[in-house]
Parts: C-alpha cells; sequence; structure tokens
C-alpha cells in the first residue's frame, strides 16, 4: 500500500493502526509509533540527513502532542484520534481507528479484516449508548431525563468532575457518532453486520443516539457551562 | 536487559512429580494410556508386530486373602533394554516415538508411568523379554514420594537388566502366577502371538487405589476404558482381551465398544466435508488446511436410536463430539456444549478428523485446546448438528387430528372442573393464571368478595378506555390475555366460566377470530366484549393499527435469571413518522429450544431455561411486507441461585397443542422430550400442568382414541389423578416453609403412596362411569 500522498498525521494514524493491529484497547508507546511510522515511510519520518538509518523523535512529537501551539491546528491527541494513557503511552480511540481505516486501499484481506475491527469497535462503542436505561428511558418519554443527575449518570460525570473529564466524556459520544455515520457513509450502507450477517448497527441507532445526545446536551446546556465553562460552556 | 546466569534451571523434583503426574486421576484413564502405548509399540517403526498379532490382554485380579489386588496388560511388543531405559525417563515427549518420523499418535510421555506412580500403592513395573533377554524395571514407595517415582531396575541391577537365556513362554507363565492364571488360560491367538514372537511386555501395578474392599469393578470399568478417547485408535487396531479372577470377559471374545444403533430412517452416518475455510467467534477467516498445505479434513455424525444423555450408563458417556487430528485423539467435548438447547440433538454424537487441529492437542488429551480454529470448527459443527437435529425433531412429532383435539379439549376442560373438588382446602387463593408470586397476566379477583355470582352484570375489563390500543399491522392479540376481562354480577361477585365474545366495530381494520384481534389496515377502531344473547357488554377500547417503518429494541443485550423477567423495550417507527413505544408486535426468537423464554406481544421475556438466544420484533411493513427490527437482542438466561418461588394460583391442568399460554397468549405447542405431566418453570410457578400430547404414552393413548375412546379417557384420567396427587404432595411439603428440609426417600414415597390410595378411591368412583361411557361427570 502506498502512503506517498497522505499528511503526515495521516501517515502517523496509518502507523498507529499497525501499532495497535486495529484494536483500540492495545496501547503502545511513542517510540512504538515513531519506529512503525518511520518504516513506512523512512523519508517521511527520518532524521535530516540520515532517513534511512535514524527516526526523528522530535517530529512524532510535534504532530501527537505540541502541533496546536505553534499552528493553530490540533495534535492527533487534542483531535480525539489518539488517546495519552500515561507519559508517552498511547492508545488509538474509535474515532482514530475509523479515521485510520478510511485511508487504507480497499479491496485486500487486511483492509478487509480491519473494516471488521472497526465495524465492531463502533458497535461496542455504541451499544452503551443503547443499552442505557436513561436511552431507554428517554424514547419511552421524550422528556426524560428530567435531572442533570440522570444525564450526568449517562455520560459518566458529576459536579465534581474536572472540567476536561466532562469535555472528553461528552465529546467521545459525539465523536463515536460521528464516526459511525461517516463509517457507514463511506461503504454507502444503512447497516453494518459483521462477518456472519449479523446486523451490529443502523443508521436509525445512530440518528436516535444522536438525537438523544443533542437533548441532553441541549436540555443541560446550562449545567455543562457550569462545569467547563472553556470547552462544552465556549460552545 | 543484560543477565549473567551462574547456573542451570532448577526444578523441586517433588513438586514437578508431582504436577507431571496429577492429570491421571482414574483407573479407566490410565489404563487407556497403556493400550496407546501397547498400540504405538506395535507400529512398524518399534516393534514392528504383524497385523494379526496385535493382541494384548487386560488383566485384573481382585485382592484375596494372600495377595493384594493386581491390574496388568500384557501385549507381545516385547520391551527391550532401551525401551526399558527410555520409558525411565520422566517427561520425555520422544519415549513412544524414539525420534522416528513416523506420522503417528503422540504420547504424553508421561502417561503409563503417572498411572504406576500415583494409582498403585504396592509396586509397579515394566517387564520385557525379549531374544531371551529379560529387562524390569518399575516403583516403589510410599504414595506421592520421590522414592516412589525414582525407579529402578527390580528386583536389582544383577537380577532385572539385560538377564540372559530367559525363556519366554516359563517367565510369562511364573508372572502369571501373580493373577491366578496359567498360560493356558489366556485365549489361543494370543498364546500363538507368543509362540511366534517369543516376546513380551507385561506392565502391573500391586494394591491399586480406590477399589472398594479390594475388588475390582471390571464390568464398568472397561466400560469406561473402551469409551475413553484415548483408547479410540488401540480398539481400531488391536484385539484386546480382558480376564478378570481367571475369568475371560466378553465370552472369551475381544472387547468391543457396544453398537450404537441408528436412529430409524436417519442411519447415517453423516459425513460432511470440512470447508478450507471457516469463520470464528470474532467473524475472522480460519483456514482449516494452513493455506492449502494440509488435507481437508470431515465431520461424521452417527445418530442414536436412544436419547443418549437419558441413557445414562450407557449412551451418555458416548454422547459427544470427538476431535481427531490424523493418529492423534485431542479429545472430546459433550455434544451439549456444542449445540446447546437444541432438540433432536439428544440422538446424535459424532468425530471431527482435521489434521490442521494437532496444533490444539493439550496436556491430558482430554479435550482439544480452546482457539480460534477450534472455534470455527465448532461453528461449522453446531451448524450441521442443528441441521440434523431439525430433522429428528420433525420425525419425532407426532400428527394429530384436529377434530379429535377439539374433543379431548372439551373433556379435558370438564375433567379439569371435576378435579377442583379433590383440591386441597386451604393454600391456593389465586385463580389458575398467576399465583401470588407467579409471573402471569394477573386476572384480577376481588379478594373482600368471597362468594361467586351468576347473573353477569357488567364486563370489566383490565385496560384504561382512554387508553388507546396500538398494534401492528398483521399482529394478532388475545384479547382476553391482553384488556383482562373480568364478569361481574350486580354485588360486584366475580361470574365465572362466562363465554365473552369479542367485536371490533371496523373489520376492515381488524378483525376477531377465535378470540383474537388481527390488525389488517391502517387506522382506528373500537374492540369491545360482550356476552351473546344479553346487553352486557364492556366499554369500548381504541384501537389503533401501525404501518410499522422501523423498530428499534433497546436494550441490545439482556441478562434474565431463570423464573424471572426482564422488559425489552420497542420503538416503533410508523410509515407516517410517528413513533412509540407502546405498540403490540410480534416477538419471535432464533434458539432451536422454543422453550428457553417465554415473550408476552408487549415485549416482556420470561427466562424458562438456561441457554441464549436472540430476540426481534416485528410486523407487516408497507405493501404487507413483514418488517422486523433489524439489530436484534442477545438474550441470555443464567442460573437462578434463588429457586423460582412456586405460585399459589388455583391448579389447572391444561392441554397442548390447544390451550393458551397465559404468558404468551399463544396456544402451547407438545414436545416429545418433556413429560406427560408438563410443568416448566412458568408453569410451577402459576400451578398449571400440562397435559402433553406429544409424550410417547400420550400420543400412543390419543392415537388410539378415534378406535377405542375408553382406552384414551382412561389415560386421560389417569393422567388427571396424577396431578391432583402432585398437588397434594406439593402442598403438603411446601407448606412446611422454612421446615422444609431433605428428606429420605422412603417417607416421600408413603405420602405419595398415602396420597394416591385416598385420592385414586374418591376420584375413581366417579371417574369409572366417565372412562366406560364418556359421560356422567358434572
Amino acid at each position: 500500500m502506498s502512503s506517498q500522498r497522505l499528511n503526515l498525521r495521516e501517515k502517523l494514524l496509518l502507523a498507529a493502526l499497525a501499532c495497535c493491529n486495529g484494536e483500540t484497547g492495545k496501547s503502545f508507546t511513542g517510540e512504538d509509533l515513531l519506529v512503525e511510522a518511520w518504516k513506512q515511510d523512512p523519508r517521511a519520518w527520518g532524521l535530516r540527513g540520515y532517513e534511512l538509518e535514524h527516526p526523528d523523535l522530535e517530529k512524532l512529537r510535534k504532530e501527537i502532542d505540541s502541533r496546536g501551539k505553534s499552528t493553530g491546528s490540533q495534535s492527533l491527541v487534542n483531535n480525539g484520534f489518539l488517546a495519552k494513557q500515561e507519559g508517552r503511552i498511547y492508545r488509538l480511540t474509535t474515532k482514530g481507528l475509523a479515521a485510520a481505516a478510511r485511508l487504507r486501499q480497499p479491496g485486500n484481506v487486511i483492509d478487509l479484516t480491519v473494516q471488521t475491527k472497526v465495524g465492531r469497535q463502533l458497535q461496542s462503542s455504541i451499544k452503551p449508548i443503547l443499552d442505557s436505561p436513561v436511552f431507554t428511558s428517554w424514547i419511552k418519554n421524550s422528556e426524560q431525563p428530567k435531572l442533570f443527575r440522570d444525564a450526568g449518570y449517562f455520560w459518566g460525570i458529576g459536579p465534581g468532575s474536572p472540567a476536561l473529564t466532562v469535555r472528553k466524556r461528552v465529546t467521545e459520544i459525539d465523536d463515536v457518532l460521528q464516526a459511525a455515520s461517516q463509517f457507514l457513509k463511506d461503504h454507502g450502507v444503512e447497516a453494518i453486520a459483521d462477518a456472519r450477517g449479523k446486523v451490529l448497527f443502523d443508521r436509525n441507532d445512530l440518528e436516535r443516539c444522536r438525537q438523544f445526545q443533542q437533548a441532553l446536551k441541549s436540555r443541560f446546556a446550562k449545567e455543562l457551562a457550569t462545569l467547563d465553562p472553556k470547552g462544552l460552556g465556549s460552545i | 536487559m543484560t543477565i549473567e546466569r551462574v547456573g542451570k534451571i532448577f526444578f523441586d523434583d517433588l513438586g514437578t512429580l508431582i504436577a507431571s503426574t496429577r492429570w491421571i486421576s482414574t483407573h479407566d484413564e490410565g489404563i487407556a494410556e497403556w493400550l496407546k502405548n501397547t498400540r504405538r509399540a506395535y507400529q512398524m517403526d518399534r516393534a514392528n508386530v504383524t497385523e494379526s498379532d496385535r493382541i494384548c490382554i487386560l488383566l485384573l485380579k481382585d485382592s484375596d486373602v494372600t495377595n493384594p489386588a493386581r491390574i496388568g496388560l500384557l501385549d507381545v511388543g516385547g520391551a527391550t533394554l532401551e525401551d526399558i531405559e527410555t520409558w525411565s525417563k520422566w517427561n520425555d515427549p520422544n519415549a513412544s516415538s524414539r525420534g522416528s518420523r513416523m506420522m503417528e499418535e503422540e504420547t504424553q510421555g508421561n502417561g503409563g508411568k503417572a498411572y504406576m506412580y500415583s494409582l498403585f500403592t504396592g509396586p509397579s513395573r515394566i517387564l520385557g523379554v525379549v531374544d531371551g533377554n529379560r529387562n524390569c524395571q518399575g516403583f516403589d514407595g510410599p504414595s506421592k514420594s520421590l522414592d516412589r517415582g525414582t525407579p529402578g531396575f527390580m528386583p536389582s541391577v544383577v537380577e532385572g537388566r539385560e538377564v540372559h537365556n530367559v525363556d519366554c513362554e516359563s517367565e510369562l507363565k511364573r508372572n502369571l502366577l501373580f493373577f491366578g492364571l496359567d498360560f493356558t488360560d489366556l485365549p489361543s491367538d494370543f498364546r500363538k502371538a507368543l509362540h511366534r514372537r517369543q516376546r513380551f511386555t507385561l506392565v502391573e501395578g500391586e494394591n491399586p487405589v480406590n477399589l472398594f474392599r479390594g475388588n475390582i469393578d471390571a464390568q464398568s470399568l472397561i466400560q469406561k476404558v473402551l469409551r475413553h478417547d484415548q483408547t479410540t485408535l488401540a480398539i481400531q487396531q488391536m484385539k484386546i482381551y480382558a480376564i478378570h479372577n481367571g475369568v475371560t470377559l466378553n465370552n472369551g471374545k475381544p472387547l468391543e465398544l457396544e453398537t450404537i444403533r441408528p436412529y430409524p430412517g436417519l442411519e447415517g452416518p453423516f459425513v460432511f466435508p470440512i470447508p478450507e475455510d471457516l469463520v470464528d467467534d470474532d467473524g475472522v477467516n480460519q483456514s482449516t488446511t494452513q493455506g492449502g498445505t494440509k488435507p481437508r479434513g470431515r465431520l461424521i455424525l452417527s445418530t442414536s436410536e436412544y436419547n443418549m444423555p437419558a441413557k445414562h450408563k450407557l449412551l451418555r458417556p458416548r454422547w459427544k463430539l470427538s476431535y481427531r487430528a490424523g493418529s492423534q485423539m485431542l479429545g472430546s467435548k459433550v455434544i451439549s456444549e456444542i449445540a446447546p438447547a437444541t432438540p433432536g440433538a439428544e440422538f446424535l454424537y459424532g468425530q471431527v478428523e482435521l489434521e490442521t487441529l494437532a496444533a490444539y492437542a493439550h496436556h491430558g488429551r482430554m479435550r482439544p485446546k480452546e482457539g480460534p480454529l477450534v472455534q470455527a470448527v465448532d461453528r461449522f459443527v453446531t451448524e450441521q448438528i442443528r441441521q440434523l437435529a431439525k430433522q429428528i425433531n420433525d420425525r419425532r412429532r407426532h400428527e394429530q387430528d384436529s377434530d379429535e383435539l377439539d374433543d379431548i379439549h372439551r373433556e379435558n376442560k370438564i375433567l379439569d372442573k371435576f378435579k377442583n373438588k379433590f383440591m386441597p382446602t386451604e393454600g391456593f387463593g389465586g385463580n389458575g393464571n398467576r399465583g401470588s408470586n407467579g409471573a402471569g397476566p394477573e386476572v384480577e379477583t376481588d379478594s373482600t368478595t368471597p362468594s361467586r355470582g351468576t347473573i353477569p352484570h357488567v364486563i370489566e375489563l383490565g385496560w384504561s378506555p382512554d387508553e388507546t390500543l396500538k398494534i401492528g399491522s398483521g399482529v394478532a392479540l388475545h384479547l382476553s390475555t391482553i384488556l383482562k376481562a373480568t364478569v361481574r354480577d350486580e354485588m360486584g361477585r366475580p361470574v365465572l366460566g362466562v363465554e365473552l365474545e369479542w367485536v371490533t366495530n371496523n373489520e376492515q381494520i381488524a378483525r376477531i377470530d377465535s378470540g383474537f384481534l388481527k390488525a389488517r389496515h391502517r387506522g382506528s377502531c373500537g374492540v369491545f366484549a360482550r356476552i351473546t344473547g344479553t346487553t352486557v357488554r364492556s366499554v369500548t377500547v381504541p384501537v389503533e393499527v401501525w404501518i410499522v417503518d422501523h423498530v428499534l429494541l433497546t436494550p441490545r443485550s439482556l441478562q434474565v435469571a431463570l423464573g424471572k423477567k426482564e422488559t425489552i423495550t420497542a420503538e416503533v417507527t410508523n410509515d407516517q413518522g410517528a413513533r412509540d413505544t407502546n405498540v403490540y408486535l410480534e416477538w419471535v426468537h432464533d434458539a432451536d429450544d422454543q422453550l428457553i423464554i417465554r415473550m408476552s406481544p408487549s415485549g416482556i421475556v420470561f427466562g424458562n431455561r438456561v441457554g441464549r438466544t436472540s430476540v426481534t420484533a416485528g410486523a407487516s411493513g408497507n405493501g404487507e411486507e413483514p418488517l422486523w427490527a433489524r439489530v436484534r437482542v442477545d438474550v441470555e438466561v443464567t442460573p437462578n441461585p434463588e429457586a423460582p418461588k412456586r405460585g399459589s394460583g388455583f391448579p389447572k391442568l391444561l392441554l397442548t397443542d390447544r390451550d393458551l399460554d397465559p404468558l404468551t397468549g399463544r396456544v402451547r405447542p407438545g414436545s416429545p422430550d418433556q413429560a406427560t405431566l408438563w410443568q416448566d418453570v412458568f408453569d410451577q410457578q402459576n400451578n398449571i400442568w400440562w397435559l402433553n400430547l406429544q409424550s410417547d404414552d400420550a400420543a400412543f393413548a390419543f392415537g388410539k382414541k378415534p378406535a377405542d375412546p375408553e382406552f384414551w379417557r382412561m389415560f386421560h384420567a389417569q393422567q388427571l389423578i396424577e396431578m391432583v396427587v402432585q398437588v397434594h404432595m406439593q402442598q403438603e411439603f411446601t407448606s412446611k416453609g422454612e421446615d422444609e428440609k431433605p428428606d429420605r426417600w422412603v417417607n416421600h414415597k408413603q405420602a405419595w403412596e398415602r396420597n394416591q390410595i385416598g385420592l385414586k378411591q374418591a376420584m375413581w368412583e366417579e371417574l369409572r362411569p366417565y372412562v366406560e361411557t364418556g359421560t356422567g361427570l358434572k
């Protein structure tokens, strides 16, 4: 597969995909990621003048963590494609996995396996939304939930949650739903099924989840703004 | 990372020895290992025994006043000094192959030795005579000790290692004395083989553990050995005799597995080639031929005339799927593990033959290691078992004449009413549909009005007239179950046994058929109940029929404890974009055993049996095409540590294939795999007994009915008495509450007989004229 036309961030996403073998639960170090990216494209990730001999860690840092500081564009972590676990240990998020899968050329066996994994990963991210009792109570009566406590239970946040956590939990759901919608769009299908034909989720699921998330966000906008004034409160 | 090692790897000798030997825990496992070793020793790269001489004898002797019990295996392989010295090494996987490249069944390198070390308290040894040379090594010493696990020549190096000029037959005769045998007691073909080869091997042990008073239950032991997976090839390739206390078993003939008679009409065996690519549980393709480098495998399924798990001693141990990779037996799994809750699978067993599975051999070879390829193969096997099981199940169902069914349905109602006067006088506060703790639909009775009325005055519905009954197009609902109608007299007392007629005011929208409301076309109408010939009628309930455009089910996975219920919410979107979660739909699930769960039309799931299934709901969409929820709900019924509570509804005898199941509002189909008087968990909670017309005896009696109605009535009456006795027994024992405790069988038996005698006499007095004439019961 050629990655000549991709930009650095896209190349890095593909390297992250290779590092975790399409599993979002599998973490990897920054060094793993750099070496993988360098193996895939030594000219892009090599140390200047020694491109074929040594990878350049500085280039990686710029794309992963610090790009936003100088250019205004967001890094892979800030964009929600990679999650930083601790130190320089990362994992690919569902959004990152879906984006990386889109970059691959369809048709070969590896890509089909990746697509299957993406479908399953998206389903496992969407399923908790559909399984949530808060969601069930909302589809039974759209005026529910009336208390922020219930919405907070759904998002996994509370009055004492740090602003970053609040932002992360809420936007993660938006990201997953967007990634799943994009996935359906890319494949031109109404539903995603596994290799045995079992339907994992369909467009209607996503639409209802999106409406639910939107309803919660607008109903509890004040509370979210209080908890995260610079992030969710500024939207 | 750098490391400087200063010595060799160390193991604790005794700990390692015990860890290496504890996987053999029974004599049948140990003897199976011996047989496997003998079979391997006979191969051409080892002793090269001709096919006609491939014979061995299992020697068993109980203890007596002078000698301890003893178990041995005698063959004509002839262990050499090299064999004996190789044998003495623990954990040597090359022990049986000796570096040969022949593709052969692998042994553990420990199996036979582990048996001799662990399951005998006296000396155990291997003795070989070849070309006049005698070698003997063995174990002796206290159980589980290092001493015992350290082999040595027996009785000494001088007398046990390469002793020359030994006469083969004389040496054997001398050793047979310990088994109370003479050379002439051995089967003649073994004697001839020995005479030709002039060599033998005897492995034996004294004082086998776990014997009752030193006696070997030879029949049982041999059956277990023969059924053991590791014995499969040995039985196929050798003649195996068994001698117990001087008597050659099986009438002097070689041992063989008893033949399983196949299921009539499906004799088989059925051979299915295993596809080159299969999908595992994660949906990933697995090559069954390692990319074409290994041959394709096959699945062989055989049928049994009898329900295998039900034949506990003979067939249950063989109700399994064995795995074989070339000449390696990898172990087996019980069929219920491969195809759980599959009616008809009780009549199937089989074998997978696939070389690629060799990598999944597990220590002890009780079952193959878990892994993606095994998962994928199991999925394939499950599918084949399900298809074959369905054929068997279809054959087992008895066709029944509809008119005759109607006839006995009427009779059953009469008998059910008749039995009420023989019910216990206390303890039943319910109404025959739902006990106080039950899960069925509630048909309420007013506990403040103890007596019953006779003249209907009003029909009350358990449904608010302000509430619209929404139903998907094409769905049929049993109205009495949904709307919960009760007839009362002027005093508000319930009037029982009144037939209600349900009426719709627009048959284009919804039609009534035999008490079922069938939704036809989009629109609104009303339904009400009335009593024919009177002006008594209920209020009208508004009905809306929806053309379904989409169904969303939530949650997507559900765990229900056995005997409990949970709800699946179905959000229906109709063809005009309206949404609602209170629309009645058709609910189905895809388990072969349809009794795993029971479902109500409103999405209540009742856990009836432990198992898994996947549920969907739907109705007719535009153009009357069925439209089901695209994404199904995975339901798992889990064991419930709390025993399901028994309900206190008034006991009822219902008839399968005619009466409605109070939870589902649908006719309960009979099942050939259930008892004649059948109660599932839900039925126990609701005090319902089903006369199962698909059980073999009921079907037989039913078949006789047209020509001999008396015969059927006799059978029917007996079942009724049996049910009444069970009710009394239940009442007697459960009324003890917390004092109820396990009791001796004889006490139960006495209570049973006491109830039976008392009730049968009283009931039979009135039943007899009914059985003789078909009339006479009030």
